[in-house]
């Protein structure tokens, strides 16, 4: 985090600098544009830190073609200052044009960048800048790891087990108990390249209620145990514009214990099978200093079916930075399941506040059948036998004061639907499912 | 035949004089028409009037298109005029002193820097270049080199505000504790109740 202290001192320097074009040009009168009167007029109103009026002069000066190096940087800390990051960035990218090699200027663009969300260009301005800045900002501190990310879902579900009366058989498969965890690294590579990869595991108790036959009873366990391989790389094309690629591997064993032939370390199954799933994607992002929209597409084979699944997302930030986000997503699900095609619109909504230098929360509602659909890039695969219908989450994040590490909480209320047949004949009934996600990142 | 002679003598005085007092009128009624419309904040227009009686040769129009250019944002423009200025007439401190202008406006301080060295080496003791150049070297966190500078100032203006003010917090920076205290104080006396010098003092105490 940058000092507040070390800017003001920053500060005094840079008004010493400007006196260089101001000296000797004080005979104007302020209400003539040119060069030596803005420059006077914004030295003053930096002084008095006026952020606003100066960046009305500024636009000012610019409309009428008056523009110069320390009016850029000027605007730039003003916009800073009020905290409007994002607006910053186009004036001290081009003072940063003008002097490839002033501290000053990098020092500021690189926090700019770093408190607007742009962090891989911020990782671009490092081979312009003196190595006592370098040092200053730890660019290079963080050796192979740039951070190591551990998080873990436990769910909480009502009893959905429909309980056969007489003369009926039920057909039903009901989750009983759900756990996911997973670690991932991410690394660095050059000045563009970051790449996070993950391994996670999901373990899945389910309630099996089907026909008699003869292998297996009528009412059983199953155990699904997800084995999965997550891997993104996110590479800036260009300003503030990423394109993000990922793949995950899915490897889900189904599995049911005959219990009354197995032997201590030596289990016997009804059944043991394995299914290997893929999901993709493929997302390009480009942030604008009120906004930044992504567009792309997710592919998967999630339980046996085809999955196609193109979005669009934009994040509107009103205040330009990111104390409030409003994100809209819109998903429009295409699957294929050998026979026919299904097509789901999906909409999300989350709300992203910043409540406190440290704290971020985001409550979110989710519309949409969601199944057998991805997110996050594809980072989380759900391939849940139950349809969610609704969706509401609230996302609870901590920065501790060095930024060194995040700690985040998710609580996730679903609606969601158990399909089950009685005697053949298919019903349905909702139920709720909800989830608390807790995570920690640690940044070297 | 003698006054046939002069006749000619004569005539050939008018024509070769006449267009040259003309087109000096010119360039004066241009450069009165410049300062008119520099006054009414149009520079891009008065730049235009000097255009009109423009000679690559003259070191005045030159000059002065730098200075206009440069008031009009046309850094490029300004730089290459106060270049040509300075081609003229190589040892014009005024010319050196122009161009840095527009170079500072660009952030071409590597430049600017040179520029002040090429000042200094025909006038060491110039105290304009002295202080600005210390300036640069302050703003870079080159206190050492910015000393070097003050001092001059100082040494040739032991009692002005500028050169006082900037070498005691040069001498903060470089851990020249005392030297900064005595520094500060005789800022007071030059202004009393002084804000940069006081807060100067208050880290010092």
């Amino acid at each position: 985090m940058i000092n507040i202290n070390t800017i003001t001192m920053k500060m005094k320097k840079v008004i010493l600098l400007a006196l260089l074009i101001s000296l000797g040009t004080g005979i104007y009168a302020q209400e003539i544009i040119n060069v030596p009167t803005i420059d006077k007029l914004t030295y003053e109103q930096y002084q008095k830190k006026e952020w606003a009026q100066l960046i009305e002069t500024g636009k000012k000066s610019l409309d009428n073609d008056i523009d110069f190096y320390y009016l850029q940087l000027r605007m730039g800390i003003a916009y800073y200052e009020l905290k409007k990051y994002s607006l910053a960035i186009k004036y001290f990218e081009n003072a940063h044009k003008h002097n490839k090699k002033d501290d000053i200027v990098l020092e500021y663009l690189y926090y700019t960048y770093i408190f607007s969300g742009n962090y891989d260009d911020a990782r671009t301005l490092s081979p312009y800048m003196s190595e006592k800045l370098y040092e200053k900002l730890k660019i290079g501190s963080h050796a192979m790891v740039y951070s190591l990310y551990f998080d873990t879902k436990h769910n909480f579900n009502k009893n959905i087990i429909i309980e056969p009366e007489v003369g009926e058989i039920v057909e039903q498969i009901a989750v009983k108990n759900q756990s996911y965890y997973n670690i991932s690294l991410e690394h660095l590579f050059g000045k563009r390249v970051r790449i996070y990869h993950g391994f996670s595991h999901l373990q899945i108790a389910n309630e099996v209620q089907e026909i008699p036959h003869d292998l297996l009873e009528s009412r059983y366990k199953e155990d699904i145990k997800q084995n999965e391989y997550y891997f993104s790389m996110k590479i800036l094309i260009a300003k503030q514009t990423t394109l993000n690629t990922a793949v995950h591997f899915i490897s889900s064993t189904f599995s049911s214990i005959d219990e009354a032939n197995s032997r201590r370390n030596r289990p016997s199954y009804f059944y043991n099978y394995k299914i290997k799933s893929f999901a993709g994607s493929m997302m390009l992002t480009k942030n604008f200093p009120y906004f930044s929209s992504s567009i792309g597409s997710g592919l998967s084979t999630l339980n046996g079916n085809f999955q196609v699944q193109p979005e669009a997302n934009i994040i509107i930030k009103p205040k330009a930075n990111n104390t409030l986000q409003l994100n809209s997503k819109f998903i429009y699900h295409i699957e294929n399941n050998n026979e026919y095609y299904t097509y789901t619109p999906i909409f999300k909504q989350a709300i992203g506040i910043a409540v406190t230098k440290n704290l971020y929360i985001e409550p979110s509602a989710t519309f949409g059948r969601l199944f057998n659909f991805t997110e996050y890039n594809a980072m989380i695969a759900n391939n849940d036998l139950d349809i969610i219908k609704q969706r509401y989450e609230a996302l609870f994040s901590y920065n501790s004061n060095n930024q060194k590490v995040n700690l985040f909480v998710k609580y996730s209320y679903n609606l969601k639907e158990n399909k089950y047949k009685i005697n053949s004949i298919p019903y349905s009934q909702d139920y709720i499912n909800q989830s608390i996600t807790g995570g920690i990142k640690w940044y070297f | 035949m003698v006054f046939l002679k002069r006749n000619i003598l004569v005539l050939f005085a008018i024509i070769t004089i006449t267009p040259q007092i003309f087109a000096q009128s010119n360039i004066i009624a241009a450069f009165e028409k410049s300062y008119a419309l520099e006054k009414s904040g149009d520079y891009k227009k008065a730049a235009d009037e000097l255009k009109k009686v423009y000679s690559n040769e003259s070191y005045e129009i030159n000059l002065r298109l730098g200075w206009l250019e440069y008031n009009a944002g046309l850094f490029v423009e300004s730089s290459a005029h106060y270049q040509k200025a300075i081609n003229l007439k190589p040892y014009s401190e005024e010319a050196k002193f122009g161009i840095i202008y527009p170079k500072a406006a660009q952030g071409k301080w590597t430049e600017v820097i040179k520029l002040y060295d090429e000042i200094l080496k025909n006038a060491p003791s110039n105290t304009t270049a002295l202080y600005r150049l210390g300036l640069v070297y302050y703003g870079q966190k080159n206190y050492g080199k910015a000393s070097t500078y003050f001092k001059k100032v100082v040494d040739l203006y032991p009692f002005d505000y500028d050169g006082l003010l900037m070498y005691a917090w040069t001498n903060i920076y470089l851990g020249k504790k005392r030297e900064a205290k005595v520094l500060f104080n005789k800022v007071l006396m030059l202004s009393p109740n002084d804000e940069s010098a006081l807060s100067g003092l208050k880290i010092l105490n």
